[in-house]
Parts: C-alpha cells; sequence; structure tokens
C-alpha cells in the first residue's frame, strides 16, 4: 500500500531533510511539498493524501490552524514535526498521529511510518471489504498488515 | 549571568537545517554557520556586560543573519553600516543581535512576503545612535503584533544599558507610520583606547 504523503514546513532545508529521510521507506510517496499553511489546505484538499508532516510555527497559518482549516473534509494523519517541546499536548489534543522533534531521527521515524501502516492497514481494511476491486493502486498486493 | 538568552527554537531549527546538509554532503554552509556559534553560544562564560566595538557587534550579526539565511534560503533583506570611524565606536556585545532577532521573529517570520530589517548608526557631537527597525515587506503594511511579546528581551537590553552608562544614554522604542517598529538607541560615543579619533 502506498502512503501519499504531503510535507509542510516554512524552511526548504526541513522539507529537503524530510525528503532524503523518507527515501528509504519505499511504500512513502511525496505528492506535494507546501511552505506555509495556507498551501498547505490547499494542497491536501486537492490532493487528500494519507499522511501529512506538519510543521507548527510557519508565517500566516501556523500547523494548528492547519488542522482547523480542514474541519469540512477527512482530515488525513498528521505527523507535526517542530522545534517545539511545549506544543506536544496541543497536538495530541488535535488528533496527531505522532509528534516528531528536529533535528529528526532517522530511528524516531521508522517508529512513526510503522505505527502509521499499522493505522492505515485497519481503517483501510473495512473499506476495502465495502467496495472490492477498488484498490488499483496497491498492484503488489498486501506488503504489510 | 547568562550571555545570551538562548533561543531554542533557533537552536534545534538551525540543529536540523545543518543536519539535512550533511546528508546532502554540503559542507560549506554548515561550517559557515558553526563560525556563527562562537559569539552566541560556544563561549557562554564570557561576561554579558563587556563592552565591544561595535564592528565585532556588527560581524556577530551578519553571522547570525547567515545562519537565517541558511535555514530560509530566501535573501534576507537587512541593511547594515560599515563605516569605518563609526565600526570602532564602542556598543555593549549582543546588544543589537537581540533586536534583530525579534524583528525576524516578530515581522519577518509571520509575514508569507517576509518584511526588512534595516539597521543603522549615525555619530553625534554628543554621542551616537543605532536604529534598528522593521518595515513591512513588498509595500504592504501590517501590524506589529507586540501583545505576542514577553518583554524579555527588551527589558533585558534596557537593564544593560542602565548598568553600562547610567543615566547616559536613551532607549525607545515606537511603531512606525508604515506599520513597521523601530528601536532607537542612544549612548555616549567611545572608541577604542589607543585608537585615533
Amino acid at each position: 500500500m502506498t502512503i501519499r504523503t504531503i510535507l509542510v514546513d516554512d524552511e526548504p532545508l526541513a522539507i529537503q531533510g524530510l525528503q532524503l529521510r523518507l527515501q528509504r521507506h519505499e511504500d512513502v510517496e511525496i505528492v506535494e511539498t507546501c511552505s506555509n499553511g495556507r498551501e498547505a489546505i490547499r494542497a491536501i484538499k486537492t490532493h487528500k493524501p494519507d499522511l501529512v508532516f506538519l510543521d507548527i510555527q510557519m508565517p500566516g497559518f501556523d500547523g494548528f490552524s492547519v488542522i482547523q482549516g480542514l474541519m469540512e473534509v477527512e482530515p488525513p494523519l498528521i505527523v507535526f514535526v517542530t522545534a517545539y517541546t511545549d506544543h506536544a499536548i496541543r497536538a495530541f489534543q488535535a488528533q496527531a498521529m505522532d509528534y516528531l522533534m528536529k533535528p529528526v531521527e532517522e530511528e524516531r521515524l521508522a517508529d512513526t511510518l510503522d505505527r502509521i501502516r499499522q493505522r492505515l492497514a485497519r481503517s483501510a481494511a473495512p473499506r476495502k471489504r465495502a467496495a472490492e476491486g477498488s484498490a488499483r493502486r496497491s498492484g503488489a498486493g498486501r506488503v504489510d498488515s | 549571568m547568562l550571555r545570551y538568552q538562548l533561543n531554542p527554537h533557533f537552536l534545534f531549527n538551525t540543529l536540523n537545517s545543518i543536519s539535512t546538509l550533511v546528508l546532502l554532503k554540503q559542507t560549506s554552509a554548515p561550517t559557515r554557520c558553526c563560525h556563527g556559534c562562537p559569539p552566541s553560544c560556544a563561549t557562554p562564560g564570557q561576561r554579558a556586560d563587556r563592552v565591544g566595538d561595535r564592528r565585532a557587534g556588527v560581524e556577530t550579526l551578519k553571522l547570525y543573519l547567515e545562519i537565517e539565511k541558511m535555514r530560509f534560503e530566501d535573501p534576507l533583506a537587512a541593511a547594515l553600516p560599515d563605516r569605518s570611524r563609526r565600526a570602532q565606536a564602542r556598543l555593549p556585545s549582543l546588544l543589537l543581535q537581540p533586536l534583530v532577532e525579534n524583528a525576524i521573529k516578530y515581522a519577518v517570520t509571520p509575514q508569507e512576503d517576509g518584511a526588512d530589517i534595516i539597521v543603522d548608526a549615525r555619530g553625534w557631537a554628543t554621542g551616537w545612535s543605532s536604529t534598528s527597525s522593521t518595515r513591512a515587506g513588498r509595500g504592504q503594511r501590517y501590524p506589529v503584533r507586540v501583545e505576542q511579546s514577553t518583554g524579555v528581551g527588551l527589558a533585558n537590553i534596557r537593564d544593560r544599558l542602565a548598568q553600562a552608562y547610567g543615566a547616559d544614554h536613551r532607549f525607545e522604542t515606537q511603531t512606525n507610520a508604515d506599520g513597521g517598529f523601530s528601536v532607537t538607541i542612544e549612548i555616549p560615543y567611545q572608541i577604542q583606547s589607543g585608537e585615533e579619533t
């Protein structure tokens, strides 16, 4: 199963760092990168990704505003990526899947992705039964469960 | 006494940028960035009330801005003065940097289009003044969100000026007509001993 992913951060090097670290996770497909909250809301509504890595402090709309801006759509899984230690509680209140601290550690990122895979597999199973035959993208079959 | 009130958000984001550059095997930018560190964080034992020459202050500022430029890649418009005689004027160390940092935090970062920072120094018969101000970027107006300020940075600067010069200084902040924010500092003109006036 491919994890369609959007990266959001106002620092180009932070985006690039995540891209490099996600390269070895072959099931992660980065569909777009955004440098502010406004772009992020638009991209998430357009692409309907499975997963979003979301920075908190950004110009204009911050990470929490992005979540608020997605009220009317089915939200993707959100992983906050931030240098702030004091936003963790708010992040989990916002139903965040996980909370990564910068600089991002590769092992920690791998743990996060394992949890994401488990969650997506759980939520995909009933949907798959309901709409058999619509899973065209998973040509390689079930890789993990 | 803390030499410098280190901003953890700045520190960890910078470390994150450096880690990316290391992954990319680009060594020149992180090396420049590490050279930028000593004035602000690698010499915590140095006294905060030490008076250094302004040239050193401006150099520290340049290194700091270099790091911010590395992080955001966008050209960060910062106008810094460097006229030789005024460059010798003495200034409490790390007086300007917290002001520029505040400008980045409250004026540049919240704007998707960024903003300009101007640092100016002028000599007068009685002393010299340094003004650091922010200007709304790309001709737009924006409100400076003073209510977000903790007041720590400005209060620290006020304290340090009072310690260094007693009543013999002026420190003023104001919201500019164009929506920017200015800080003006006036202190007695002193130069390094042994140098010509």
